[in-house]
């Protein structure tokens, strides 16, 4: 526990505190505003934290991260429309409470439950993560290959709705890895002669691309429908009452744990997170029928676990280096902007990083608490911001964004190719996340398979002989070819 | 959306075998040839992508009569803003190194929010101050604060 004393003597000085604080409340305004993500706000950040170094930069992706995490529940409750897809569950209780004049209590009840999720995970973050990076130091090549095709097939079959369709995605951002030079010996592949290809497509061009100018796009014709809120009244509790957190307990807890599992399982994130501890919840309930109508422990339930999922997510990541999903996959990206290759060296090369990224997670979460708290009375307004003038500023940050991290009008252009390619995409019902993970994992598949094939000589059979991996490969072929085969049998039946 | 589909699986199958034809004409490296090389998983890739678009190709054609279909003035109609905010950001790219990163940022956000405002109906002295406010903001948060480079253009 040693890198925690690290990180806190690292991020325990009023600049890093302020930069949280100051990402927090952007992140906050992100997940609020229905339509932008954390994934997006992230994204729209990384390119600003260059010069901070990587400690305050990551500190800074962290707040984000955390804060619109929490954020969503803002809109959810007010307008009953999810700021991010973590917080749909929220608007089950959280929409129906405010409907009856108790918004401020929903909202203080979320953000005290997203307090508790936060740190608990975090604490789960702390004890598990070295464990885990143990047993990784002892992955090779095979173990890393299989990992990254168990990442890709477990993002497919859990996100996209239509699984050929998530495949493709996944397959197009692979491909997107494939140009320039290779991540083995650096052959230059497909430059077709530009040398601006040599460089392949830069990591902010492409996240940009398909997160930022696709959701421009795609929102160009909601840009005039405004939808009413709810009005807060003043009297705002920031801690509920001590029956209510005793009788919630329980509930706080187990949904706090279902979020960090779900977080270190790759491919399921929020959204799943809060949709199981919800039922969980009602399950245990003493009153279930209360469920939907604007019950307490029903937005306890989702609040809590959807914060816990922050700190799971980060488990494989730091510790394997392999993104459990879209969010992680951007921060992975920040890792790798300022030098550093998350896995099992991270704990022991960089402890300072390791542990800052512990302390600055905690700080993140604690400050989300004092911002929301103090300051919910004007989040609930930043909700009204016009459409018609958010946009905009989204794609001029995007564009400064990009530019900055080259200085290349190449990268522009390639940003805005990719965003009509997200946009005809989006329209033909394609999920992104998939696509952004292929674009992620496809060097690491690729680099692994390689490196496996070096060491044994042009040897293919070590990718299924060794346990660990013939497991991961085995229980990603199944992911792919389960859902299709319960699909022909529910059609057998009903013949 | 289905007929989309299908335009779609083709365009994909045409990629993917495109891209297959011009991996051969990657150097083989001496480190490594055949499936440990650099040509191997552009293929592979290449030709899962291929099959997957076959496959789709043949399920959008089973359910096309399923689609509905829009008047083609009526579906043109709602791209057509998406459309205006393609040239507004391809014309934001060109003149980014011409004119300098102030007055383009300025003429793009008025240009984008009378486009995507048109509805509400905004006042024009209205989009004029919050154009030149979001530019002004912009700016200072960019050059000043956070040391990023910003286009200067020819002109200044």
């Amino acid at each position: 526990m040693e890198f925690l004393w690290i990180g806190l003597e690292q991020t325990f000085n009023i600049y890093t505190i302020l930069i949280i604080a100051g990402s927090v409340f952007l992140g906050i305004f992100f997940g609020a505003i229905p339509g932008l993500t954390a994934s997006l706000g992230i994204a729209l950040l990384l390119p600003f934290t260059f010069g901070l170094g990587p400690v305050n930069g990551l500190a800074a992706l962290l707040g984000m991260y955390v804060g619109a995490t929490s954020g969503g529940m803002i809109s959810a409750t007010l307008i009953g429309i999810p700021g991010t897809g973590a917080s749909i569950v929220t608007t089950f209780d959280g929409y129906p409470m405010a409907q009856q004049g108790k918004a401020n209590h929903a909202l203080s009840l979320g953000v005290f439950a997203s307090l508790v999720g936060g740190i608990i995970s975090m604490i789960l973050l702390t004890f598990i993560s070295p464990l885990l990076a143990e047993v990784a130091l002892m992955f090779g090549p095979w173990e890393y290959f299989a990992l990254g095709i168990f990442g890709l097939t477990i993002v497919v079959s859990v996100s996209s709705e239509n699984m050929l369709k998530g495949l493709i995605a996944a397959c197009i951002g692979v491909f997107i890895t494939m140009f320039g030079q290779d991540p083995v010996v650096a052959t230059p592949r497909f430059t077709f002669g530009f040398a601006q290809l040599e460089g392949g497509f830069s990591l902010l061009p492409t996240l940009l691309g398909f997160f930022a100018i696709s959701r421009f796009f795609m929102d160009v014709n909601s840009t005039d429908k405004s939808t009413a809120t709810i009005k807060l009244d003043k009297k705002y509790n920031i801690f509920p009452s001590l029956k209510i957190i005793k009788s919630s307990i329980g509930n706080l807890i187990r949904s706090s744990f279902i979020g960090t599992w779900i977080g270190i399982l790759p491919g399921a994130g929020g959204s799943i997170a809060s949709f199981l501890s919800y039922d969980r919840a009602r399950k245990a309930s003493k009153t279930p029928e209360k469920f939907g109508t604007g019950h307490d422990e029903g937005v306890i339930a989702s609040e809590s676990s959807n914060n816990a999922v922050t700190g799971g997510a980060l488990i494989p990541l730091m510790t394997l280096g392999i993104p459990g999903d879209m969010v992680t996959a951007v921060i992975l990206g920040g890792l790798l902007i300022h030098g550093l290759q998350p896995g099992p060296m991270l704990f022991s090369n960089n402890a300072e990083i390791v542990g800052s990224i512990f302390i600055g997670l905690l700080f993140a979460t604690i400050l989300m608490f004092i911002i929301q708290s103090g300051l919910m009375r004007y989040f609930a307004r930043i909700i009204q911001v016009p459409k018609h003038i958010l946009l905009p500023i989204i794609i001029v940050m995007s564009m400064v964004g990009t530019f900055s991290a080259n200085n290349r009008i190449f990268d522009l252009w390639v940003l805005i190719i990719f965003g009509l390619i997200g946009y005809i995409l989006i329209l033909n019902k394609f999920d992104l996340a998939p696509l952004i993970l292929g674009y992620i994992l496809g060097p690491i598949i690729e680099q692994n398979w390689r490196l496996g094939l070096m060491v044994t000589g042009g040897e293919v059979l070590p990718f299924v002989t060794r346990p660990l991996s013939l497991l991961l490969l085995v229980v990603a072929a199944l992911s792919i070819l389960y859902p299709i085969f319960k699909k022909k049998r529910t059609v057998e039946k009903q013949k | 959306m289905n007929n989309s589909d299908k335009t779609l699986s083709i365009v994909l199958f045409l990629f993917s075998v495109f891209m297959f034809m011009m991996s051969f004409a990657i150097p083989e490296n001496s480190l490594g040839s055949g499936i440990s090389g650099p040509s191997f998983f552009p293929q592979m890739w290449a030709i899962i992508l291929a099959s997957l678009s076959i496959i789709l190709f043949f399920k959008s054609r089973r359910k096309e009569e399923k689609g509905t279909h829009k008047g083609f003035l009526k579906s043109l109609g709602e791209y057509k803003k998406v459309f205006y905010m393609l040239i507004a950001s391809l014309g934001y790219i060109f003149m980014l190194d011409v004119l300098g990163y102030l007055l383009t940022t300025l003429l793009f956000l008025i240009t984008t929010i009378s486009v995507l405002s048109s509805e509400v109906k905004l006042k024009k002295t209205y989009i004029f101050i919050v154009s030149s406010l979001i530019t002004a903001t912009t700016y200072f948060i960019f050059a000043k604060l956070l040391n990023v480079f910003l286009p200067t253009g020819i002109i200044f």
